[in-house]
């Protein structure tokens, strides 16, 4: 089971810290995080950069990640 | 990628493509370009900080023959309240067109009101006087301070501060709270036998470009209008003036001119929407361009910030907890580069307990834009300074202080993910081993050194490499040149081609000639648009083998390709890149590889600066006397032009630590608009910045970039701060460390 790790603001928004998912792929786990947690929504993931083991992925829509794969949601970086 | 891999192009220092015409003048910039029947746009600007537009008037205007089309924020056909990225800052659609034209309430002195088309610029600015607004006007607010105080004036009626534990019921000038933790603070500072806390400032900066914002738009009612402009991202400024004038894409043409600095600054629209207007309403090719006043008064700066900073540690120098508050100022809209602030404070450490709370706050200033690592020389200056201090008070040598604490590969960040492998060690190293950290400090000469670490991007590049039958070549990008990038991509790709760099013209492409390339910024386009050049010459390699094996009459995998040249392995025959291109006519057309891509896996960039400054303690003059960059590029794919990212960071760093500053009167007014008041340091202020290039590579690139752009503007603020510190034997916590500043802290009854 991937593990998924929120930062302290999305912690607020989901309720807890972390929690594991059986999904592999992004699409897969926006769905079963909002059925999870359906206070949090699709509009507060979607626009966030996904971290897979530490890759900042900005534009996560086709990514995969394993099974045991830890995840994090982050703002999407761009700067000067 | 092998770390022991030769190369025959990367790491050499080839000549740039684009000098000789920089050098001689026959580069066109944003205001070079003149158009047949072309007119002047003029912008009418706020005399006032903060104040309602009671009424706008341009009925004088109108009615004179030298106006030959006026526009107003009522000539955007439509804007709502889509969210965008402008540099590292997320600004609504509404908040760009009400900061490129003012509508119902001025926010900043110098924001755009109004704007006037005629025959020559002289005549534009003069009509502006035919423009009546009434305004009425409010109190201005002009510090972070002042924008939260109970009781504050409101900059928008609107705004309720996201990101609370509780919704927010009233409106604030604090737009948005960011938190982010990593294990239990209080146990840490508990454990903690010594503690720093120390609050600091920053000043709002500009990012002191040389080319003020100009263009040239021509509209075309029958095919793509043309908007010409010095921009760090031509794709997106297609986006936004398609969004703020409600056009398909297919509509505009945007072609970057050469860009005269941009460090963040360009990454958003000012004239360009404006000049559109008066192009379709006058249906002559219209050219705007800021003046210097305009460039400092209503372009985006950086932001202001307020930072408290608490440390704990041991006596062995063990940190146990880091603690900050920061405030960024956003200036009139909301959008400040708060979080990645946040997100990079501690990063350099690797240490249990982390606790960070950061403030957007609005004030009467212009919208902040990028600068170089957006957010965090702020935070990461206040962060700095506290463990240079805890370094002294538990007397330790801050090298060995951060290196008892460095990140390094499998270090949890605060903002979640663990680090992979990262060079900030073999920075620390680096410093720890040179000649400058090992030469004697000087009499009355203060030392200083700090660390800084900077996410690094990716994103989308699209690439196009076409080969001509006598092997010579173009590469087609469609990432601006702001920083010698063009010689990278010749390099890069001439090393998978196995020919002289020389022989591959690189070209940025206009917006119709090359598939979207995101903004050159983010450190991305070494990384990212090399990756993608790459991939094109590695298309044509394999093209190069199929067009061989048909000449030799055997299959493609029997053909091997190495430094230019086609091997049979089925034979002896040999072909080169050259010969081959030359027999395409009869295997099937010219050659030509493509590549579009959303490259991953940037690595992140950390830098160490040491600095050496010597203070008049009559004056408070400041001169630094040796500085050395030392920073992690992955792979240097061309090091001199490393170096200059390095010495270009730092030297942007030395000024907004010494000297740079927005001096505002009390009614919001910029005092200092000018380059001679405002005052940046000049290649006489400087020594020669001296660099050492450290290369942990990334895995992510086939050469192991990592990108230099940003990172080298955070480590100076503490490493100045703190050399002014130990000159002066005075604590500092407010920047710029100018002469009046310095002064009162050393005579404080004067």
């Amino acid at each position: 089971m991937a593990l998924v790790c929120f930062n302290a603001s999305l912690e607020q928004q989901a309720g807890c810290a972390s929690l594991t998912v059986t999904a592999q792929n992004y699409r897969a786990l926006i769905d079963e995080l909002t059925q999870k947690l359906p206070q949090l929504t699709k509009d507060a993931l979607t626009p966030l950069a996904l971290v897979i083991d530490g890759e900042i992925v900005q534009e996560p829509f086709l990514a995969d990640f394993s099974a045991d794969a830890e995840l994090h949601f982050i703002e999407k970086i761009a700067a000067g | 990628m092998s770390e022991a891999r030769e190369f025959k192009h990367i790491g050499q220092r080839t000549i740039r493509p684009d000098g000789f015409d920089k050098v001689t003048g026959k580069a066109n910039y944003g205001a070079d370009l003149s158009l047949p029947g072309m007119i002047w746009g003029a912008i009418l600007r706020s005399p006032h900080a903060h104040a309602n537009i009671k009424k706008l008037d341009v009925s004088r205007a109108e009615a004179s023959p030298e106006v030959l089309a006026i526009a107003t924020f009522e000539d955007f056909p439509s804007v709502n309240s889509a969210s965008q990225i402008a540099g590292t800052q997320r600004m609504s659609l509404m908040d760009t067109a009400c900061n490129i034209l003012a509508n119902q309430k001025v926010l900043y002195h110098g924001q755009a009101v109004a704007a006037i088309a005629a025959r020559t610029e002289a005549a534009a600015i003069a009509a502006l006087d035919l423009i009546d607004v009434e305004y009425e006007v409010l109190s201005p607010v002009l510090s972070i301070d002042a924008a939260i105080a109970e009781g504050a004036p409101i900059l928008h009626e609107t705004m309720m501060t996201q990101g609370l534990a509780e919704p927010a019921t009233i409106a604030s000038n604090i737009s948005a709270r960011m938190e982010l933790k990593k294990g239990d603070i209080e146990a840490g500072f508990a454990a903690a036998d010594v503690i720093v806390e120390r609050s600091y400032d920053t000043p709002t900066v500009h990012q002191g470009y040389i080319e003020p914002h100009a263009t040239t738009v021509a509209f075309n009612e029958n095919g793509p209008s043309m908007i010409w402009c010095p921009t760090q991202g031509h794709f997106d400024v297609r986006a936004r003036v398609a969004q703020l004038m409600n056009l398909e894409l297919g509509q505009l043409k945007v072609v970057a001119s050469e860009i005269g600095g941009g460090f963040g600054g360009k990454t958003t629209v000012y004239l360009e929407p404006v000049a559109l207007i008066l192009s379709k309403k006058s249906g002559r090719p219209v050219k705007m361009a800021m003046s210097r006043q305009d460039v400092f008064r209503a372009s985006g700066p950086a932001s202001a910030s307020q930072s408290h900073i608490k440390i704990g540690a041991k006596m062995d120098g063990t940190i146990t907890a880091m603690q900050a508050t920061l405030h960024y100022e956003a200036g009139a809209f909301q959008g400040s580069p708060m979080g990645p602030g946040c997100m990079t404070v501690f990063t350099p450490y690797d240490v249990e307990n982390l606790y960070v709370e950061g403030f957007d706050v609005v004030v009467n200033k212009p919208k902040v834009a990028a600068y170089r690592a957006p957010g965090a020389p702020q935070s990461e200056f206040a962060a700095e300074m506290a463990v240079n201090e805890l370094a002294k008070k538990i007397g330790m040598d801050p090298i060995e202080l951060r290196l008892k604490n460095a990140a390094k590969e499998g270090t949890q960040t605060i903002y979640g993910p663990k680090l992979k492998v990262v060079g900030l060690v073999a920075c620390l190293e680096a410093a720890k081993s040179s000649p400058h950290y090992n030469a004697p400090i000087p009499e009355n000469v203060g030392r200083g050194l700090a660390a800084g670490f900077w996410f690094n991007i990716g994103g989308q590049s699209s690439v196009i490499i076409n080969l001509n039958p006598d092997g010579t070549g173009t590469i087609i990008e469609g990432s601006p040149d702001i920083g010698g990038s063009r010689a990278s991509m010749q390099m890069m790709a001439a090393e998978i081609l196995g020919i002289a760099p020389a022989r591959l013209n690189p070209i940025v492409a206009d917006t119709e000639h090359v598939a979207y390339n995101q903004t050159t910024g983010g450190s991305r386009t070494t990384f990212a648009t090399g990756m993608a050049v790459v991939e094109a010459a590695e298309d044509i390699v394999g093209q190069l083998k199929a067009r061989a094996a048909a000449m030799w009459n055997v299959t493609a995998e029997q053909v091997d390709f190495q430094d230019g040249v086609a091997h049979n392995l089925a034979g002896e025959d040999q072909l080169t890149l050259a010969e081959i291109c030359a027999t395409a006519e009869k295997t099937g057309g010219q050659i030509s590889g493509r590549a579009n891509i959303n490259a991953r896996g940037a690595g992140p960039s950390f830098a160490v600066h040491i600095c050496d400054i010597k203070v008049d303690k009559e004056t408070g003059k400041t001169d630094v006397v040796r500085y050395t960059a030392i920073q992690d590029a992955g792979k240097a794919i061309h090091p001199g032009y490393v170096e200059g990212q390095f010495q270009g960071g730092a030297v942007q760093g030395i000024g907004w630590a010494l000297n740079e500053e927005y001096v505002y009167s009390k009614d919001g007014v910029m005092e200092n608009a000018g380059f001679l008041d405002y005052r940046i340091p000049l290649a006489s202020d400087l020594p020669e910045i001296e660099t050492i290039i450290v290369e942990v590579p990334n895995s992510f690139h086939p050469f192991g970039v990592r990108g230099v752009g940003e990172t080298g503007i955070i480590p100076p603020l503490a490493a100045v701060g703190t050399a002014v510190a130990e000159a002066i034997g005075q604590p500092i916590s407010s920047l710029p460390c100018s002469p009046p500043k310095i002064l009162k802290l050393l005579m404080p009854e004067i």
